[in-house]
């Protein structure tokens, strides 16, 4: 039996635990009684058979007069008590409707009093002790009518329609009217003067006759009034000129605009700290600090946090960087000891003295500075790029500031991702030249090393940089062309990177020690170590190529591409130049400890040729003991280990002949076996030539030698009568060499004055220089195009180089592309253009470069030839 | 349980099981392919730096080499002279270990040939060798035009006008010839 009882207990407490319960509970019992008869007592107008429209509780009646509340004795006469009472206080309470202007606010408190305070008489006194008192018997009268709360009608009738009336616009005015401080000066001055007003009868007078001095009642009505403050501000302008004071305040308070050591006169600061908390502690009175303005106050030490990172470091680079703890310094001494101050008046001590504590803790210092020190990261990241592109020694500062940012995985990969598009923003465009590129990419690999030694950031931006240089054609010449650059040129020729030649001198383009590294993570002793950064790719390995020359070197997919350019500028030089190679022969070995010797066999071949061509040189001049005047000098090339090189066949001059022919008996007594091929078109001539009125003395090529020989009239060889004219025509012919070849060297000597164009196509020899040559020579216009055309020529012989370039390999392959499309079809019959390449595409080993336009370029080439038709079906060959 | 699978499992090291075995020779096989094609590419690719005057071929489809058409021109001073004949090369998987199969596709008279363009050369059949070529079996061809084996016929009459009456023989030849492209 103990159960149900426990049972009932408990449900019993719980459903008298709340009051809904309690109401649920009388619901139901009359919806339980209504079923049932009702018992005798109970007064029932209705008939009991109608239930449904509901019921009334027990005991009471259905309609009827309602039993009326006992009438307070003498009604009347309390009544017209209370009336004349309330009459008497309201009056004493009801604001003068004028308006609180500007000028009343600044007047005189005295003035003031004497304009707004009634006051307070005896009778007056009585009367609202009389309304306010709770026990007063009119009270009961009025009780459910406005007019029984003094307090409530004073604000809502007194307050609320002056306030709205003669207060407000003048407010909204000042706001609107004056965007300076003043606006906002007035305002508070306002509505200080209106709260003064407002709460001067309830604080001096009528709490008197409330419970407790109307404490609570006091604190209510300040409440109310500032909630009715702070909702009919007009809060976009409002906040508009506050946070615009704060922030004028505060950076006149934390000198933000002036320079590191210099300082603002103390007495201007103080007196805009002194503004910044009157003004804060007047917001703070009228109600309108609070939370709000709180987080004004912080949006706005926010910016001025942002500011100060702006103005005081942007553009220095210096290093080493002091920067982190001059920000850390001051965000500590300056920044935050300013917050809690002005937080200080800001929030209302009331609310602190809870669980709320106004106090800024050093935790929050800390924060701040960590603050400091990402805004000024994130000012380095944006000034980044400008940093690499003018690397220097002194902007490493920059890289130092970073270091503190780059600590975090997110901040890494905005740093990476922001440069990245900085990158290909402002580098990686067609505009850009590919050395500046390359100069760009070396600072890079500078400053990222310093800022990220384990390499992961430099991985990362590097890679489209490298992508975008591979595509570039002539990246691997300049890497190769830096190299081998001469620092002692000058003027430096644009367009050679000289920094790559500088590394090479510093460095010693030693590779940093490779077997070190690769068992970096296997080094148990290494105290040291340090983990992959977090963002570090899987299996992210230090790349090899940190040092800049190994970056640039492992550009290229293979090291064949580059050792093939390398051959052939190493080439190129070696035919071209007379002296000592000392520098391509360090250049050779340094890339010979990066790509072992094999590779660079030829290369090596190519110097041991000149070197030996030397030694047999001066021996075969030592046995034939030519002239003074014939010189001949050989180069003997190992045609094996030699890039291709361009082989234009023409006559040399007799002389020339014959002492070739000789130099080659004597080559063949030395190197019985080996038998001289000669290059004539590659090589230097030395031209002396005699005028009757000067002596021109040049350094040539051999084919520009050639030509003007052709012009000799001491010559006895020479075929036509007159040799000091000729035409191109004959000369192409009697020297077998190319007509581009004898023109562009025409044009050579014509703008030497040592020819000059006669008739067209057939040039004379300028015997006498006219007096006023450069006269003459620009003086017709003919003449000065002709100079125009020369200096074009000579820009372009020089161009002219003794390897063969790129196109003419191209034009070499069209050939075997030739055979290809000839097999094709002869074979497998007439074809398309599309299907021609698209066959091409796939048969030819290592790829087609040509589309469809080049090939039929080209193949109309054959078509023109007779070697081709084309036909209803595409392309035939014609048998 | 699968006792087979048991059995398989705990069969000698020493004997590949069904499954090691196939899985063996289609690897191999697929190994084959890959270098019979490279054998060919480069094959082509000589055919094509070295153009042999009179002789040619290429793959009818630059994704499968091992079909290719070639072309040979009737060597002068021959009853072939300025002809063109077609034929079709296939090679095996096991190329160059095993001979391709050469056939003219344009009819020919010839003692050597049928009149299905069956040929009949040692050396694309016993005396094959692993040296040989594309281009070695096409010159070894065009020579075979002007040095018919006649000791060992496909066509007999052929063999036997070679000798007797050139001038017949020559109109035979003309007679059967048909220029592919034409058709």
């Amino acid at each position: 039996m103990d159960r149900p009882s426990i049972a009932f207990t408990n449900s019993s407490s719980s459903t008298a635990a709340t009051q809904a319960g309690n109401a649920a509970m009388a619901a139901y019992e009359r919806i339980f009684a209504a079923v049932f008869p009702p018992s005798a007592d109970a007064v029932v107008p209705t008939p009991a058979a109608t239930p449904i429209l509901g019921s009334t509780g027990l005991g009471q009646s259905f309609g009827g007069f309602s039993v009326p509340e006992p009438e307070p004795q003498n009604s009347a006469e309390e009544q017209i008590k209370w009336d004349r009472s309330w009459h008497t206080a309201t009056s004493y309470l009801s604001l003068p409707n004028e308006l609180i202007t500007v000028a009343h606010a600044r007047q005189s408190e005295d003035a003031l009093k004497a304009r707004w305070f009634k006051p307070f008489r005896a009778e007056t006194a009585n009367d609202v002790s009389y309304i306010v008192s709770s026990e007063s018997q009119g009270r009961k009268l009025r009780k459910g009518l406005v007019k029984d709360n003094l307090l409530q009608w004073y604000f809502e009738e007194a307050v609320c329609r002056h306030y709205m009336y003669y207060v407000l616009p003048t407010v909204i005015q000042c706001l609107n009217d004056k965007l300076d401080q003043r606006g906002l000066y007035d305002t508070i001055q306002v509505l200080q003067v209106a709260q003064a007003i407002y709460s001067h009868p309830l604080k001096n007078h009528i709490s008197s006759f409330l419970p407790q001095k109307g404490a609570w009642e006091l604190e209510q009505a300040r409440q109310s009034l500032h909630s009715l403050f702070a909702h009919s501000i007009p809060t976009e302008n409002f906040t508009a000129q506050v946070s615009q004071f704060l922030k004028e305040q505060a950076s006149t308070v934390l000198c933000i605009n002036e320079a590191q050591d210099q300082q603002l006169d103390p007495a201007i600061i103080s007196s805009a700290r002194r503004k910044t908390t009157r003004v804060m502690e007047s917001l703070k009175n009228i109600g309108l600090a609070g939370p709000k303005a709180e987080r004004l106050f912080a949006e706005v030490m926010s910016g001025i946090l942002d500011q100060f990172v702006a103005i005081q470091f942007a553009g220095k680079w210096s290093s080493p960087s002091k920067i982190p703890e001059q920000l850390r310094d001051w965000i500590e001494n300056r920044f935050s000891r300013f917050i809690v101050e002005v937080l200080a008046h800001v929030r209302d001590a009331n609310l602190d003295s809870g669980n709320f504590s106004h106090s800024i803790s050093y935790g929050d210092t800390l924060k701040w500075q960590q603050m400091g020190i990402r805004k000024l990261g994130e000012l380095r990241v944006e000034e980044l790029f400008d940093v690499v592109a003018e690397w220097s020694m002194d902007s490493q500062g920059a890289i130092e500031d970073l270091k503190y940012y780059v600590r975090e995985g997110k901040w890494r990969f905005h740093l990476t991702s922001m440069f990245c598009e900085a990158l290909s923003r402002r580098l990686l465009q067609p505009g850009a030249s590919t050395t500046e590129i390359l100069q760009i990419y070396m600072a890079i690999i500078r400053a990222f090393t310093i800022l990220d030694p384990k390499g992961v950031l430099l991985d990362r931006v590097a890679r489209p940089i490298r992508r975008y240089l591979r595509e570039r054609e002539d990246t691997v010449n300049i890497v190769v062309g830096g190299l081998l650059a001469d620092l002692e040129d000058d003027p430096p020729v644009s367009g050679v990177l000289y920094e790559l030649a500088e590394e090479l001198e510093t460095t010693g383009g030693l590779p940093v020690d490779e077997k070190v590294e690769d068992f970096d993570d296997l080094d148990f002793d290494d105290m040291m170590w340090e983990p992959d950064p977090v963002d570090a790719p899987l299996e992210y390995k230090r790349s090899k190529h940190n040092d800049v020359i190994g970056a640039l070197i492992s550009l290229f997919e293979t090291k064949e591409a580059f050792i093939t350019e390398f051959e052939k500028i190493l080439g190129e030089r070696l035919l071209r130049n007379e002296h000592e190679f000392d520098k391509e022969i360090r250049v050779l070995e340094l890339l010979k400890i990066r790509f072992g010797e094999p590779p660079l066999q030829s290369c090596e071949v190519m110097l041991r040729d000149i070197m030996d061509s030397r030694r047999v040189d001066a021996f075969i001049h030592k046995e034939q003991n030519f002239a003074q005047n014939q010189r001949l000098h050989a180069k003997i090339l190992s045609h094996h280990f030699w890039p291709s090189l361009h082989t234009d066949d023409f006559h040399l001059p007799a002389p020339i002949t014959s002492l070739q022919t000789r130099y080659a008996n004597s080559f063949a007594k030395l190197k019985a076996s080996r038998k001289l091929t000669w290059h004539p078109s590659l090589g230097q001539v030395t031209v002396s030539l005699d005028f009757e009125d000067r002596i021109v003395r040049e350094e040539v090529q051999t084919w520009q030698a050639s030509v003007i020989y052709a012009f000799d009239s001491s010559s006895s060889s020479s075929p036509s009568p007159p040799a000091t004219t000729q035409s191109v025509q004959t000369l192409t012919s009697s020297l077998e060499m190319s007509e581009s070849l004898v023109r562009n060297a025409l044009t050579f000597w014509v703008s030497k004055f040592v020819l000059v164009q006669s008739a067209p196509d057939t040039y004379r020899v300028l015997e006498t220089l006219p007096s006023d040559t450069l006269d003459s020579a620009t003086s017709t216009t003919a003449q000065a195009a002709a100079r125009a055309a020369a200096s074009d020529a000579v820009t372009s012989a020089a161009a002219s180089s003794a390897v063969k370039s790129e196109e003419d390999m191209l034009q070499e392959k069209m050939e075997v592309y030739w055979n290809f499309v000839k097999a094709m079809l002869t074979n497998q019959g007439a074809m398309g253009l599309e299907k021609i390449v698209m066959m091409l595409k796939m048969v030819v080993p290592g790829g087609f470069p040509f589309g469809v336009d080049e090939l039929k370029a080209f193949l109309a080439g054959r078509v023109e030839e007779g070697r081709l038709e084309v036909g209803l079906q595409g392309y035939k060959i014609v048998h | 349980m699968n006792y087979e699978m048991e059995d398989s499992q705990n069969a000698a090291p020493g004997h590949a099981t069904v499954h090691e075995a196939s899985k063996l020779s289609s690897s191999s096989r697929r190994q084959d392919a890959q270098s019979v094609t490279k054998r060919l590419q480069t094959e082509l690719m000589q055919l094509m730096m070295s153009s042999t005057p009179g002789v040619s071929a290429f793959p009818d489809d630059p994704n499968d080499l091992l079909a290719w058409t070639a072309t040979i021109t009737g060597p002068a001073e021959t009853p072939y002279a300025n002809l063109i004949f077609k034929l079709s090369f296939v090679f095996p998987n096991t190329y160059p270990y095993a001979p391709p199969t050469v056939l003219f596709k344009t009819p020919i008279y010839h003692p050597n040939v049928d009149f299905s363009g069956r040929i009949c050369l040692d050396i694309l059949k016993d005396k094959w060798s692993a040296v040989y070529n594309v281009s070695s079996v096409l010159l070894s061809l065009q020579s075979l035009l002007g040095e018919p084996n006649n000791a060992s016929p496909l066509n007999g009459q052929a063999a036997e006008l070679w000798d007797s009456n050139p001038v017949e023989y020559k109109r035979l030849v003309l007679a059967r010839h048909q220029d592919l492209d034409e058709e």
